[in-house]
């Protein structure tokens, strides 16, 4: 087996992990996410949080625009043959980065599910994306009342899924809230799933629209206020008689779900950068251990903390493996084909547990200091706790898998 | 080579400049101590395969140094680097940024040199390059900091050298050189063709560009050996006996006292019992 990188991998890497060491500071963007958001936060006041100027840096380099096609300017790293490169990139901007590492995944995921988009789409999307710095991506498919059943689906013909889309002419017409969308308040485009048959079973009932967030009637109905608050925060979106273009349709007429299940695979990218994030903060804790003398001989050396350090490298290790196999899986299908989402969904319930297990750890190591905010480890823990639901729970994930077994 | 009287370079003719930068890679010097074991059988690194290497940063402010030129001017980059096994995409990180050549001068003869015997093989290469202005190079490696081959290569080529530059600027065939000096810095000028060390005043190498970065990851570059420079590598003037990492061993002995004022005396007092005051 040949775990080598290409040449072209290495460098980009190399070229990621010098973004981060120059011009990252880990601590400010810390303090940018855990900046208090306002009850009846605008879209400026959340735009206002994010580090545009890095973000344009990033695009100077090159690294935002990886995912975009190359017809469009950017890296084309968004077919069959670029994932495990972005799964690389994702790992090394957690890793030296942190939160940085979202900023870049949050873009790249929804580039990869738009090449497969219509090229009215695609044209529109990739435009603006390449023009406009100042923008992040999102896309929205949980509801207040439908989180799960969204994501299962929880196929009762009428019920799950009440944001809908109706024909009005050349328009689509969207009511309804839609529920946790990282992103949503600071994006040009948003990515949304909405019920195009009102009575239909819900996996063939969904179609998806890319919202341009200037429309009338769109707007953010609250923030999602979370206990670790990402740097492009999280909210509820109001639907009010949008009308978007039918040419703005994403998918075929009812059939989202096919998508859906594979969109949600370029998830992936956001358990790698948040893997790369988890080795870091090992990192500190293996040292920690190694440095911290208690008993007369350094903690680590003590039978109840050695071996946990080692079962969470072990964790990590493994959930490196997963992912990268998934992309690397996902790099030998053929261009254009949806990928197979057991990998994934296998992918976010392990990760989820590596996370926590990492957490139960550092608390052992550092006991008193673990939550204390002058440690880093503290907001590790409220941000990773606050992305436990991210493509749906842990558990839900093991539930769709054993469907398909 | 043409020495300083002869001052034949094409910056004086007007014409596009040649400038070589020497560079090398090295085990990343940001690397945790923890990560860094010598083998005291070999006087090696141990698992050094396995470490992340760079290129050395002062080589890398060299390539920047040359590039500045190259946009202020237009000049044509060529990069040499020496070595036995090589990780290629670090060496070509020259070429990512704008530089216009790679030639690797690679044999395993060329594994464990000493400053003597690269700046030979440096200088050969350089002759064999032919027609060059310029050479720079980091004023020393962040490995072993000798700062020896960027003027042995000076020396073998006849080529007047200033060290420690922070500034380059080219005019009129000459090369007016900002040099970094313990007070501040000097301005010096050279006659072209010369020979610069560059030093980190100079400033923040510039990032690769994307559409090079995918170009250099294709391409092969020029490799030569013996056959092309010679078999008459000189032999290593230096030896090294010993690659240790030294011990650091830490005691600590509290000066004791009824208050403040009798132990600050009892402390000066052992301090000048160890001599040390």
């Amino acid at each position: 087996m040949d775990f080598e990188l290409s040449e072209e991998q290495k460098a980009l890497v190399a070229l990621m992990k010098e973004f981060c060491l120059r011009e990252v500071d880990r601590k400010a963007l810390d303090e940018l996410a855990d900046r208090p958001i306002p009850p009846n936060a605008t879209k400026e006041d959340l735009m206002a949080r994010v580090p545009w100027d890095l973000i344009s840096k990033a695009h100077d380099v090159g690294l935002r625009q990886l995912a975009v096609p190359t017809e469009y300017g950017g890296g084309g790293y968004c077919q069959t043959g670029g994932w495990l490169t972005l799964t690389l990139l994702a790992e090394a901007a957690g890793y030296y980065g942190g939160q940085i590492g979202r900023l870049f995944t949050i873009p790249w995921n929804h580039c990869v599910r738009l090449v497969y988009a219509p090229p009215a789409v695609q044209e529109v999307f990739f435009t603006n994306f390449m023009k406009n710095r100042r923008t992040m991506t999102a896309a929205s498919h949980s509801e207040p009342d439908h989180g799960s059943d969204v994501l299962l689906p929880y196929d009762e013909p009428g019920v799950s899924g009440k944001v809908t889309a109706v024909r009005d002419g050349d328009y689509w017409v969207i009511n309804g809230d839609k529920m946790f969308c990282t992103g949503g308040g600071v994006s040009d485009y948003i990515s949304v799933t909405v019920r195009t048959d009102p009575d239909g079973p819900i996996s063939k009932s969904q179609t998806q629209f890319l919202v341009d967030t200037s429309l009338p009637g769109w707007s953010i109905a609250r923030v999602n206020d979370m206990m670790g608050n990402e740097i492009t925060s999280n909210v509820q979106m109001r639907f009010e008689n949008v009308r978007v273009h039918k040419s703005m349709m994403l998918t075929e007429l009812n059939g989202a779900s096919k998508n859906l299940r594979s969109g949600l695979a370029a998830k992936s990218l956001h358990f790698m950068t948040s893997l790369g994030d988890c080795q870091y903060v090992w990192e500190q804790i293996r040292d920690f251990a190694k440095n911290r003398i208690q008993g007369g001989k350094p903690i680590i050396q003590h039978k109840n903390i050695g071996p946990m350090v080692a079962e969470a490298d072990l964790m990590l290790r493994t959930d490196r493996l997963l992912q990268y196999k998934f992309a690397w899986d996902c790099d030998q299908e053929k261009p254009g084909t949806l990928v197979d989402p057991l990998g994934f969904w296998y992918i976010n319930h392990y990760h989820k547990l590596a996370c926590m297990r990492l957490i139960e750890v550092g608390f052992e190591v550092y006991g008193g200091m673990a939550p204390q905010k002058e440690l880093s480890f503290e907001r590790f823990v409220r941000l990773h706790q606050s992305i436990l639901h991210g493509g749906g729970t842990g558990i839900l994930n093991l539930v769709k898998a054993a469907k398909v077994l | 080579m043409a020495g300083p009287e002869q001052s034949t370079n094409h910056a004086s003719r007007g014409e596009v400049m040649h400038i070589v930068v020497c560079v090398k890679e090295l085990i990343d010097p940001e690397l945790p101590p923890e990560n860094f074991k010598v083998d005291p059988g070999t006087s090696t690194v141990a698992g050094a395969g396995r470490l992340p290497f760079v290129l050395n940063p002062f080589d890398e402010q060299a390539v920047e140094a040359a590039l500045r030129i190259k946009d202020a001017l237009g000049a044509r980059v060529t990069v040499l680097s020496l070595g036995h096994e090589v990780h290629l995409e670090v060496l070509k990180k020259p070429l990512t940024m704008g530089a216009d050549e790679l030639i690797l001068l690679q044999h395993e003869t060329y594994a464990f040199l000493d400053s003597s015997s690269i700046a030979w093989a440096l200088a050969k290469a350089i002759e064999k390059v032919g027609d060059v202005d310029l050479v720079l190079c980091g004023r020393q490696a962040a490995d072993w900091d000798a700062g020896q081959v960027g003027l042995g290569v000076a020396r073998l080529l006849g080529l007047p050298a200033v060290t420690t530059a922070r500034k380059i600027d080219v005019l009129d065939g000459k090369a007016r050189v900002e040099r970094v000096t313990g007070e501040g810095y000097e301005v010096v000028e050279v006659a072209l063709p010369a020979l610069v060390t560059v030093s980190n005043e100079l400033g923040q190498a510039r990032y690769p560009i994307m559409a090079k970065l995918l170009e250099a990851a294709r391409k092969k570059p020029t490799v030569w050996g013996p056959e092309e420079l010679g078999f008459d590598l000189p032999e290593r003037q230096v030896e090294l006996l010993e690659l240790f990492q030294p011990v650091h061993e830490g005691s600590c002995e509290i000066a004791e006292g009824e208050n403040p004022e009798e132990a600050a005396v009892n402390l000066a007092r052992r301090l000048r019992q160890e001599k040390l005051l």
